[in-house]
């Protein structure tokens, strides 16, 4: 073969491709069946395979690019060891971390005047140690006026007000009239607000532990959320009845114990405290409850808190 | 009639006789007999009845009216026909609207202003038949003077502004005819938008169309209510500023310097040497200021030559200018800025409704929503906002219209106003006279006001040391003789100070969602209208 290409170059005296051979078509037309028949068949016939091997290669391709842009992200956030070990279930993304990182982080709270979330104050007393803490309070124009203890709602401890620029964390309440409980929004074009006192709590208390939920061991978390379900569907939207069962249940369940759950205040003590006040529950409420009340607002944090409410 | 029946006659005896021709000739005849004889008897029927028509007194044009008498007579108003006065007789005195007649009846739509009412006349033992068709033929947009009893109806007429009664008219005339041609029908000037689908066969008037015919155009109920709105907003912000104390200044327009930039300016011939439109009061506000007047406000027009056509943009407009001297930081200032806002858009709302739902008939728009105190932001966290959702932006870069704009979308979203003030904005996109940050030398004490994602207003500290002054304009690379009385002016000590510009027009339209500032200025100037 060599040899023969070595020597030169022979034109095909006849090239069938390009004269027109008239075949006869007063019949029927058929395919050929020999040649290149095959060839075009395989691709005729399997365009389905042809685009699922398209869409594998697609697939595999975005996820090579989506490992190398995690392992990117891994070099420049660098997640702690010891987040991960402890908080296995939840994303629990460093956010503490993410606030001190700078850059204001303003949280916006609508509640409605009639309902005031009091537990926002226990836990703005906490947030205060942890960060630079702003609150603005603001009256939407769907409403005409609030009382004027709502718009002083912040204990503001006198001194320098922080520079907008200087702080971590902003609340930004706005009195409006929300029916479904307060709403609260963070990132407005790529978030759907998050409503109910509880949600809002969760979300603060994660921002003061971002592992919050898995610090400790599993059953103080459930019980935890136990006690935050109980304040918002049977304390502040349940009917009369279900509101006093479930008095009689807090009654019994501080029997055991000084605080709702292990032997400090947690989040569950400030959103049942919160809902007691707002739907009044908290004067006629029985012996244990009342105990734990007094020592709610033996409490620094809670007594803050409790000017607003008185 | 004789006559018809002659020629009748010539034409026959001119024809051909045969029998066909001959019967259709007379049938022919017949018909022209009975018609001539209709005619003739409904001419005599129409001399009878003007010549003993029972109500020829009670309807007809006035004459001039060059105050001949004065008559002794209490005219209401089309607003004040409402359901408790049912069985009452009143004057109107209104335009004619529209008339329809029918028959023996015709009705009217009365309109005065933003409001209106139907109007009926029926022929009875009061109202004649001519004074019917007297009333049909009255041109649109005529003013007549009308008397009747109101009446009311069985179902609401919601075509009209006074849906629950209707005006039995017994008396009707005419104060100031109109011509019978419109340059402009004023219902399709006042047609709803948004509404192009179902239809769309009927006309719409275009704004080059309105504007010429301005006039005309302005006496659509939409139009009534802008101009009154815009009348509050200027009443509002004046009790505003009267309620803190603040001078009404009035302030030279004619000036011999261009007060910002220079490019933008009018020049005018000044005896043997050119003048300038003043493109704002600010430079003399501020000498207001350091004249120890405090706070001092002025309200007045405002030239800029800008050749830009765009929606936003006139040519002369009506500033609404603050200027206040403050303690020792300028968000004193800026909080007296908010709270002026806040304080007009309140007015608005619980004094304007009408006129707001007025002109929402024509223009839907959604609630001005706006938080008290105002919603005040800090430059880099808008710009935080804006690159959170996908927006590349340097630190310090001017906000360009749609980021603007986007802005405003993602602050409506995430706090629910239509108001916002952004704070802190980068020095080097503000004038020379702006005062820098203390903490920061690449941002400024400067601010901006938006209303619905669009620039209302933008202020600043100003420098109030002429030194410094002097040094930021040199900075600015300005020619210091041409700012010398400018600066002067500080020499002899100043008050820190810091204030802002409103423009009314902008505020109207942005108040009522508008999409055009020529709606809301009464004859408005852009670089390609000058009349009327």
């Amino acid at each position: 073969m060599s040899g023969t290409s070595g020597m030169f170059k022979l034109k095909p005296f006849y090239d069938f491709d390009k004269t027109q051979i008239d075949l006869p078509d007063c019949m029927f037309k058929m395919a050929n069946i020999q040649g290149n028949s095959s060839q075009t068949n395989s691709g005729e016939v399997d365009p389905a395979v042809a685009a699922l091997e398209r869409r594998q290669e697609a697939i595999l391709t975005d996820l090579r690019s989506m490992e190398t842009e995690v392992a990117a992200l891994t070099t420049k956030i660098q997640p702690n060891a010891q987040d991960k070990t402890s908080a296995p279930s939840t994303s629990a993304s460093p956010s503490s971390s993410k606030l001190v990182s700078g850059g204001l982080h303003d949280v916006v709270i609508y509640a409605n005047p009639n309902n005031p979330p009091y537990s926002l104050l226990v836990l703005y007393e906490q947030l205060k140690q942890q960060f630079r803490c702003l609150t603005k309070v603001h009256m939407h124009s769907s409403i005409s006026s609030v009382p004027d203890k709502l718009i002083g709602y912040f204990n503001q401890n006198g001194g320098q007000p922080l520079l907008r620029m200087d702080a971590q964390l902003s609340i930004t309440l706005i009195w409006k009239n929300v029916s479904q409980g307060p709403e609260m929004k963070i990132q407005a074009n790529s978030q759907t607000p998050i409503q109910g006192e509880v949600n809002i709590l969760r979300y603060l208390s994660r921002l003061l532990t971002p592992a919050y939920d898995a610090s400790d061991d599993i059953i103080t978390v459930a019980n935890i959320d136990n006690f935050l379900d109980l304040a918002s569907s049977t304390l502040l939207n349940g009917t009369s009845k279900e509101k006093a069962a479930g008095v009689r249940g807090l009654n019994s369940a501080l029997g055991r114990g000084a605080w709702l759950v292990g032997s400090g205040p947690t989040v569950a003590d400030i959103a049942v405290w919160s809902a007691l006040h707002q739907t009044g529950l908290a004067s006629g409420a029985p012996s244990n409850v009342q105990k734990w009340l007094k020592s709610c607002a033996a409490q620094s944090d809670f007594r803050t808190a409790l000017n607003a409410v008185a | 009639m004789a006559d018809n029946g002659g020629n009748v006659e010539n034409n026959q005896g001119d024809a051909p006789i045969s029998k066909k021709a001959q019967k259709k000739a007379q049938k022919e005849a017949e018909k022209a007999a009975k018609k001539a004889e209709r005619q003739a008897e409904q001419a005599a029927e129409a001399e009878a009845e003007a010549g003993d028509d029972f109500a020829k007194d009670l309807y007809g044009n006035y004459p001039l009216i060059q105050s001949q008498n004065k008559i002794e007579r209490k005219i209401y108003r089309v607003e004040e026909l409402t359901a408790d006065k049912i069985d009452q007789k009143v004057w109107i005195r209104a335009r004619l609207h529209t008339s329809r007649s029918k028959g023996k009846q015709c009705f009217l739509v009365l309109r005065q202003q933003q409001f209106n009412c139907q109007g009926l006349l029926c022929v009875s033992d009061k109202v004649s038949k001519p004074m019917v068709k007297f009333a049909a033929n009255i041109t649109k947009e005529s003013i007549v003077d009308v008397e009747g009893v109101i009446a009311a109806v069985p179902q609401p007429i919601e075509s009209c502004t006074q849906k629950d009664v209707e005006l039995h008219i017994e008396q009707i005339f005419v104060v100031s005819p109109a011509e019978p041609r419109l340059p402009l029908q004023i219902d399709d000037a006042a047609r709803a938008e948004g509404k192009d689908d179902d239809d769309s066969s009927l006309a719409t008037v275009g704004q080059d169309v309105r504007l010429d015919n301005r006039v005309l155009d302005l006496r659509t109920t939409t139009n009534q209510a802008i101009f009154r709105l815009e009348a509050g907003v200027v009443q509002e912000f004046r009790a505003a500023m009267k309620k803190r104390d603040f001078v009404e200044l009035q302030i030279p327009k004619i000036i011999s310097a261009a007060s910002e930039g220079g490019a933008n300016v009018f020049t005018v011939s000044y005896f043997k040497n050119n003048a300038y439109l003043a493109q704002s009061p600010q430079l003399y506000k501020q000498m207001g200021i350091a004249a120890d007047f405090e706070r001092v406000f002025t309200i007045g027009a405002v030239f800029r030559a800008e050749d830009s056509n765009t929606h936003r943009h006139l040519c002369e407009f009506v500033g609404l200018d603050m200027e206040m001297a403050f303690k020792y930081h300028y968000h004193e200032a800026l909080d007296v800025i908010g709270s002026v806002f806040n304080d007009i858009f309140r007015g608005l709302r619980d004094n304007f409704q009408t006129e707001i739902q007025t002109v929402r008939r024509q223009f839907p728009s959604e609630d001005f929503k706006f938080l008290d105190p105002p919603l005040r932001l800090e430059w880099p966290e808008g710009i935080k906002m804006l690159r959170d959702a996908g927006i590349e932006i340097d630190d310090l870069e001017d906000l360009s219209t749609p980021n603007e704009k986007f802005l405003g979308r993602l602050v409506k979203e995430k706090y629910d106003t239509d108001f916002y003030i952004l704070d802190k904005f980068p020095l080097c996109i503000r004038p020379f006279y702006t005062m820098p940050d203390p903490n920061n030398p690449q941002y400024s004490n400067s601010y901006d006001c938006f209303m619905r994602g669009e620039e209302i207003m933008s202020g600043a500290q100003r420098v109030h040391d002429s030194k410094f002054l002097l040094e930021r304009a040199k900075h600015h690379n300005i020619d210091i003789e041409k700012i010398k009385a400018y600066i002067d002016a500080f020499r002899y000590g100043a008050p820190p100070h810091a204030g802002g510009g409103i423009g009314l027009e902008r505020v109207t339209m942005l108040y009522l969602g508008l999409d055009n500032i020529r709606k809301t200025s009464l004859f408005p100037r852009d670089p390609k209208r000058l009349t009327p």
